[in-house]
């Protein structure tokens, strides 16, 4: 398990560094010369480690403020859509399943492949039209109506609101809500329908053990053999795949950012590249490529710990 | 440790909870702001101070939300009237002007910012040192570039500027200038605090002058984040009287089918720029407004004289006869224009209304091009900017018109679309043949339509004066307009001075347009700046 360990963080800091050198080679080929690319490679690394990403050219701010305003703001969507993708993907599962072959079945998992092959920037368009336009029920875009004082405590518009004193606090945390709704729906989709079918499939391996009939013939209710029994032996062989969903999730929050205008990274990375600012290009596409990458390691770490049948391939790979 | 079965209730819980307040979230919140609004902006700027601003009417509306000039125009006279002026005096020489200022005027209260005096004429002599004097600590802080100021001359007739008191003060100009009162008023003027200015070079932080503002108008800046939004609140001190509004918020917003979305939904309830082609929709709407105004602006056409076949007149009037414009309005403009006959529009005070036009007439043209012997056509490019502007909501299409509408004539046109400054840069070296262009006056002051585009002064490499046309009989008439301060003697000069445009056709005015904004009917009082901008100072929601 060390061994493996190990190799997994060698394996992260060389692509950080690749990523890294990646991004000095846009900055060297495209700012002005001067040095040479390996020792401006090396003073460009010192300035990262020291927290340092430059300044932007467009606000004249520092890239990492910058960051630090907008970062929250896409986690806050993240989190909800794998809220969203949890709540909503596991019951329709375990529904499919318990209803296999039937038409609720067939149903659930038509909407799965329906929604998986949906291009997400014309669903959110599509939401926007019927929901804020025709219905007018929810609001269009941006993290929360502009008229109202939020102190940035913790940069999560949710949080902040719930914070904040006096009458304005539950309008102000509706807001938010509301504004969160569309965006985490839209990101939300994919990952339902590949929870969905992820719980299915282990659902439908669970139902066949004896455990399950034995619970059924002692006369449990379908909830309660599910709940007590199903869900708790179903769940836990899925969760690594089910972890990986968060890269899946990052690139498409950045193309949904944009549609709803949400003020997170993936908007201000586009508007960075629209005002052709190097910089803040640079930085963010570091920042998210280490962010998918750092996530991404994470898991599979995570899941070899948990989940020990994971560690026999590993065992086996050695060998 | 926590047992599955305890990790699965707690689990349980959080779900349904979360479930709850999703659905409790999803309908529409009924509260509304009552006491602020949200101005859907079709664009974001780099400063918070109007001094360092192009044309544009963002600007112009953060001009009037933020900050006080010496001078206004009142919208429904478009005469001048005092604002942090209450009065003024002109010497009979018209070289020297003296003001007497507001007393009891107060700067914005804000994080960044405590003032501990109100306004006195230091904070006048700041705010054009500034802008006028090289050598001023504050002259190259932010770029040392102020378009308007460096555009219109006003800092080289400018000769000095006195304190006479602590509300008193003293401009003395090189030359009589009768447009001098107008740019005092015009958005870029504005008053900015010199203690602010003083404490920020002591604490070694200058650049922050033009981002954090503190100015002395209806509002004052909460938070500002480029290329997101900008937001206000009220200035309770404010020496007129207090804006009826507590919050207001710029929203960012490019695409006009977003501006749109987000008016309907009511996310914001003015919406700057709607989109010709939105405009039957919006008026179909019964909770929404549109708002229309004549502007002082025109499209035109701007042939290069300097250059072959266009140095012959026959050949300009032949062009000029060539266009429909009556398409163009309706193709263009959506109705939302007035054909142009003169480069300045009805509703300048010098605007010339008897002046002949150039119609629709195919057949005259052509025989206009026979006689100057291109009876079989030539070949020209017609440049156009890629960026709809306001004087023209669609340049590439009204190229693409005028290409169709001469090529009737044997006229083969290629139309070239170059980037903003990449144009700049070849037009002011003369390479183009034509180019399609506009323009907004910065100033109500007719001086600021002709001399940056006909002037002999500006036909070389830096100025806007795209047809290269130099007539010095031209030039005299527009000194002598600008020397007097008498109102029969400069109509009467511009009057002439318009006719000699139309005989000599160097450009082919095409159109007018009014500018336009569409908002919520419960929202009342907005006020239209005179370059477009929206002023919000006695706007209420009911």
């Amino acid at each position: 398990m060390l061994i493996y360990t190990l190799r997994r963080l060698n394996l992260l800091i060389f692509t950080l560094l690749i990523l890294s050198l990646f991004a000095y080679w846009l900055e060297y080929r495209l700012g002005p010369g001067g040095q040479s690319l390996w020792s401006g490679y090396l003073d460009y690394l010192r300035r990262l480690f020291s927290g340092d990403f430059g300044v932007s050219s467009q606000s004249g701010r520092p890239i990492l403020e910058t960051i630090m305003l907008h970062l929250p703001a896409t986690l806050e969507l993240c989190f909800a859509a794998v809220l969203l993708a949890t709540v909503i993907g596991i019951p329709l599962g375990t529904i499919a399943a318990l209803n296999q072959g039937r038409w609720l079945d067939t149903g659930i998992m038509g909407f799965s492949v329906l929604g998986s092959s949906i291009p997400v920037y014309w669903l959110a368009q599509l939401l926007i039209m019927a929901f804020a336009m025709h219905f007018q029920l929810l609001p269009s875009s941006g993290q929360l109506n502009l008229l109202y004082e939020i102190k940035p405590v913790t940069g999560f518009m949710l949080i902040d609101t719930w914070l904040m004193a006096g009458p304005q606090r539950w309008p102000a945390f509706m807001s938010a809500v509301q504004h969160l709704c569309l965006p985490a729906l839209t990101l939300a989709l994919l990952p339902i329908t590949e929870v969905t079918r992820l719980v299915r499939s282990s659902m439908l391996e669970v139902l066949k053990q004896n455990y399950i009939k034995a619970a059924f013939s002692r006369g449990w209710s379908p909830l309660a053999v599910i709940s007590r029994h199903g869900l708790r032996n179903a769940l836990p062989p899925i969760l690594p795949q089910l972890s990986l969903q968060f890269g899946a999730i990052i690139t498409s929050a950045i193309v949904i950012e944009q549609v709803f205008e949400w003020p997170g990274l993936g908007h201000w990375l586009i508007n960075s590249i629209m005002s052709r600012d190097y910089v803040a290009i640079q930085a963010s596409m570091l920042l998210i490529s280490s962010v998918l990458v750092v996530l991404n390691i994470a898991t599979e770490l995570l899941s070899t710990l948990l989940y020990p049948a994971k560690r026999k391939e590993s065992y086996g790979q050695q060998g | 440790m926590m047992s599955t079965l305890e990790i699965w209730r707690a689990g349980r819980v959080l779900l349904f909870c979360s479930l709850g307040l999703l659905l409790a979230g999803c309908q529409q919140d009924e509260a509304q702001q009552q006491n602020g609004a949200v101005y859907c902006v079709e664009s974001s700027p780099s400063s918070m101070n109007p001094q360092l601003y192009g044309q544009g009417t963002l600007g112009s509306s953060l001009s009037h939300q933020l900050y006080d000039r010496l001078l206004t125009v009142n919208p429904a006279t478009q005469r001048l009237e005092g604002a942090l002026a209450t009065g003024w005096t002109i010497s009979r020489d018209g070289l020297t002007y003296t003001f007497t200022l507001r007393k009891g005027v107060q700067f914005h209260r804000v994080d960044w910012f405590s003032p501990t005096r109100g306004f006195t004429a230091e904070d006048v002599l700041f705010s054009f040192n500034r802008m006028r004097i090289p050598s001023h600590p504050y002259h190259d802080i932010s770029g040392g570039h102020y378009p308007f100021f460096d555009n219109t001359g006003v800092g080289q007739q400018i000769r000095d500027i006195r304190k006479l008191g602590d509300h008193q003060i003293q401009f003395e100009l090189n030359a009589p200038n009768a447009s001098f009162l107008a740019n005092l008023a015009s958005d870029y003027a504005v008053i900015l605090s010199a203690e602010y200015a003083q404490e920020l070079l002591l604490s070694g932080r200058p650049a922050q002058l033009d981002q954090l503002a503190v100015g002395t108008g209806p509002f004052m800046q909460q938070e500002f984040r480029s290329n997101e939004f900008i937001r206000l609140h009220r200035n309770p001190l404010y020496w007129d009287q207090p804006a009826a509004l507590e919050r207001l918020a710029f929203d960012y917003t490019p695409r006009p089918t977003k501006r749109l979305a987000k008016l309907l939904t009511g996310e914001c309830q003015v919406m700057a720029f709607p989109a010709a082609s939105q405009l039957d929709f919006i008026r179909k709407q019964s909770h929404l407004r549109l708002d229309e105004e004549s502007a002082l602006n025109t499209a035109f056409l701007a042939l290069n004289v300097r250059k072959k076949p266009f140095d012959d007149l026959r050949v300009r009037q032949a062009i000029a006869m060539g266009i429909n414009r009556d398409n163009l309005l309706k193709a263009v403009y959506f109705g939302t224009g007035e054909w142009a006959n003169t480069l300045l529009p009805p509703i300048s005070w010098a605007h010339n209304p008897n002046i002949g036009e150039y119609g629709y007439d195919p057949i005259a043209a052509k025989a206009l091009l026979k006689k100057a012997g291109l009876e079989a056509g030539f070949e020209m490019t017609l440049w156009v900017q890629p960026a709809n502007q306001t004087y023209n909501p669609n340049a590439q299409k009204t190229a693409q018109l005028i290409q169709s509408d001469l090529a009737k004539l044997g006229i083969e046109v290629q139309v070239a679309q170059l980037r903003g400054t990449l144009m700049q840069i070849l037009l002011q070296e003369g390479r183009h043949d034509a180019v399609v262009m506009g323009w907004n006056a910065d100033t109500a002051d007719p001086d600021s339509f002709f001399r940056p585009l006909l002037s002999c002064q500006d036909s070389g490499e830096k100025g806007a004066n795209y047809s290269r046309w130099c007539e010095p009989a031209f030039d005299r008439l527009m000194e002598q307009a600008i020397a007097t301060t008498r109102m029969a003697q400069r109509i009467e000069a511009y009057q002439q001075m318009q006719e000699m445009v139309y005989q000599d056709v160097p450009l082919i005015p095409l159109a007018h347009s009014q500018y336009l904004y569409a908002g919520w009917k419960n929202l009342h009082n907005l006020e239209l700046t005179p370059m477009g901008g929206i002023s919000f100072k006695r706007a209420y929601r009911e």
